[in-house]
């Protein structure tokens, strides 16, 4: 039994106790780290400042899919909004998009997916799965969620919430791992489901998306250019390159020919050419695509005064044109 | 009029609050060494001699192929002393797949391992460390005492039936000799029950 003398320290001590467990460390996110060496590795939890970095994206934007199968229907709603709550943080550029339904499933496929499943690895004690594909340098180029199908999956707030836990697993797959706050609010990354709540980002689960964008700063890419230049004289074949640059690469090429007319007629200079048939060719028509490449070069066919042109397309589909003109090529 | 101990039970009561797990969480819930023993097929302690990651046959997913040397085989049986557990993830070229939470098996490294059958993408039914970092030990010497201490530490998870949270052992492990006279007791009380394979 205690003496009453033994309780007159108590209320001190648990004041420290209680700021000892409220006090949130500085930083209290934690990022995810990986450098696999060929092996499996879960991902170990570092600071946003820890020497070897850690897994993020060069893109801001994101769009997602939901696999609509089993579970997965009528959860459209709590996907666009747990979407909405990363996008929505103050400061970030990040913009996490609804893409609509998908068939994709668990799998490296280039489509960041919501689904459900009896399988892929969560069953029993597993709620929920977060995979990231990464490339070198940690950099996410996929991220798949899979929910335990065989659990309750709701989204009316009660258990388990849908919401809450896609915001969750969203923090993993902008390379965000459990945060090391205990107390309340409790942050979404916080490592235990505790219903609803979790459904709103607090604080620290804001600080480590801002962290990870200052740390990884996207430069926006230069806008697509492209210029051709000549090479070679016209015995043997002249041919002719194209530079281009900033856009998305990789590029494609698709070149084209137009002749200069020379004298009355109006036909094509070079008859040879299995691509103008005829003499009867409007001269002031472009023809081609020739040749679809890359690579970034190409030998037209021999002839002078012959006007060049290419399209160059970036892997983001934006396409700029270039022309080499007859007076320049010949 | 203040009275200390009313105050410091208000104050005991508040502390309990703080630390009072929430309902729920959001990967993993939290499993016993009982749960562990009872629901997967086979527990040993072994070493990883080799891993080798590859793209599945579907060329949807990288799996990663662990070789493991047993040297004590707790529930289940081997053929051979060597078993090969697939989990999923790892690296094949430029490309890693990483699965948060997941169990990591080193070469070279002993673990306490509780393996179960999963469908496993490309890989259906395979053995696999079915409960992630929960179901993964590391041996490892603390104090001169070689302890086995869970991958899930410092990851709280889903409180279980009775409300724990704290992954099975706690941040110091078991002592690997009293964990496995108990696991044997756990086999042992599950086979008595007809329990054994209950999942």
């Amino acid at each position: 039994m205690f003496a009453k003398s033994s309780w007159k320290g108590l209320p001190a001590a648990l004041v420290g106790l209680v700021l000892v467990t409220l006090a949130v460390p500085a930083e209290a996110y934690r990022m995810i780290q990986n450098h696999s060496t060929g092996r499996v590795t879960a991902g170990a939890a570092v600071s946003c400042h820890a020497s070897g970095g850690f897994a993020h994206w060069d893109t801001r934007n994101i769009s997602w899919r939901l696999n609509t199968s089993g579970q997965g229907s009528g959860k459209t709603t709590a996907m666009q909004n747990a979407l909405a709550e990363w996008t929505a943080v103050s400061g970030s550029t990040y913009n996490l998009s609804y893409g609509g339904t998908t068939s994709a499933g668990w799998s490296t496929d280039g489509t960041n997916t919501f689904l459900w499943a009896n399988g892929n690895g969560c069953t029993g004690s597993c709620l929920a799965l977060t995979a990231l594909v990464l490339q070198s340098g940690q950099k996410i180029v996929e991220s798949d969620v899979t929910f335990n199908a065989s659990k309750s999956w709701r989204t009316n707030g009660t258990d388990y919430d849908t919401e809450a836990v896609a915001v969750h697993e969203l923090g993993h797959s902008l390379g965000i791992h459990h945060t090391e706050v205990g107390s309340t609010p409790r942050p979404s990354m916080y490592a235990w489901y505790f219903g609803s709540g979790g459904r709103s980002l607090e604080s620290d689960d804001r600080s480590a998306l801002l962290c990870s964008e200052s740390k990884y700063p996207v430069t926006p890419p230069q806008p697509l250019s492209v210029y051709i230049t000549r090479h070679g004289s016209w015995n043997p074949a002249q041919y002719v390159v194209a530079h281009a640059s900033g856009g998305v690469p990789p590029y494609t090429y698709a070149w084209y020919r137009k002749p200069v007319c020379s004298g009355g007629g109006g036909g094509p200079y070079d008859p040879l050419d299995p691509v103008l048939p005829d003499k009867d060719v409007p001269c002031s028509s472009w023809f081609g695509p020739h040749y679809t490449s890359p690579p970034d070069e190409w030998t037209p066919y021999q002839g002078p005064n012959q006007n060049i042109r290419v399209d160059v397309t970036d892997n983001a589909g934006n396409t700029k044109t270039a022309y080499s003109w007859a007076a320049v090529l010949d | 009029m203040f009275d200390s101990r009313r105050t410091s039970l208000a104050l005991a009561a508040f502390l309990a609050l703080c630390l009072v797990a929430p309902a729920g969480a959001t990967t993993l819930i939290r499993q016993s060494l009982d749960d562990l023993v009872v629901k997967n097929e086979t527990v040993l302690i072994g070493e990883v001699v080799d891993a080798f990651s590859y793209w599945n046959d579907d060329g949807t997913f990288i799996l990663t192929d662990v070789r493991v040397v047993a040297t004590e085989v707790l529930k289940g049986r081997l053929e051979g002393d060597e078993v090969t557990v697939t989990l999923m993830g790892g690296t094949v070229g430029d490309l890693s797949t990483l699965i948060v939470g997941g169990a990591v098996l080193e070469p070279g490294a002993s673990y306490v391992l509780f393996l179960g059958d999963d469908d496993l993408p490309g890989a259906p039914g395979a053995r696999t460390v079915r409960d992630h970092m929960q179901g993964a030990f590391d041996l490892v010497q603390i104090e001169g005492e070689l302890r086995a201490v869970s991958q899930a530490n410092g990851h709280p998870l889903m409180p279980d039936a009775l409300g724990y949270t704290e992954a099975a052992g706690g941040e110091e492990g078991y002592p690997l000799d009293g964990m496995v006279e108990t696991m044997r007791e756990i086999v042992e009380i599950a086979a008595k029950k007809g329990a054994a394979n209950v999942r």
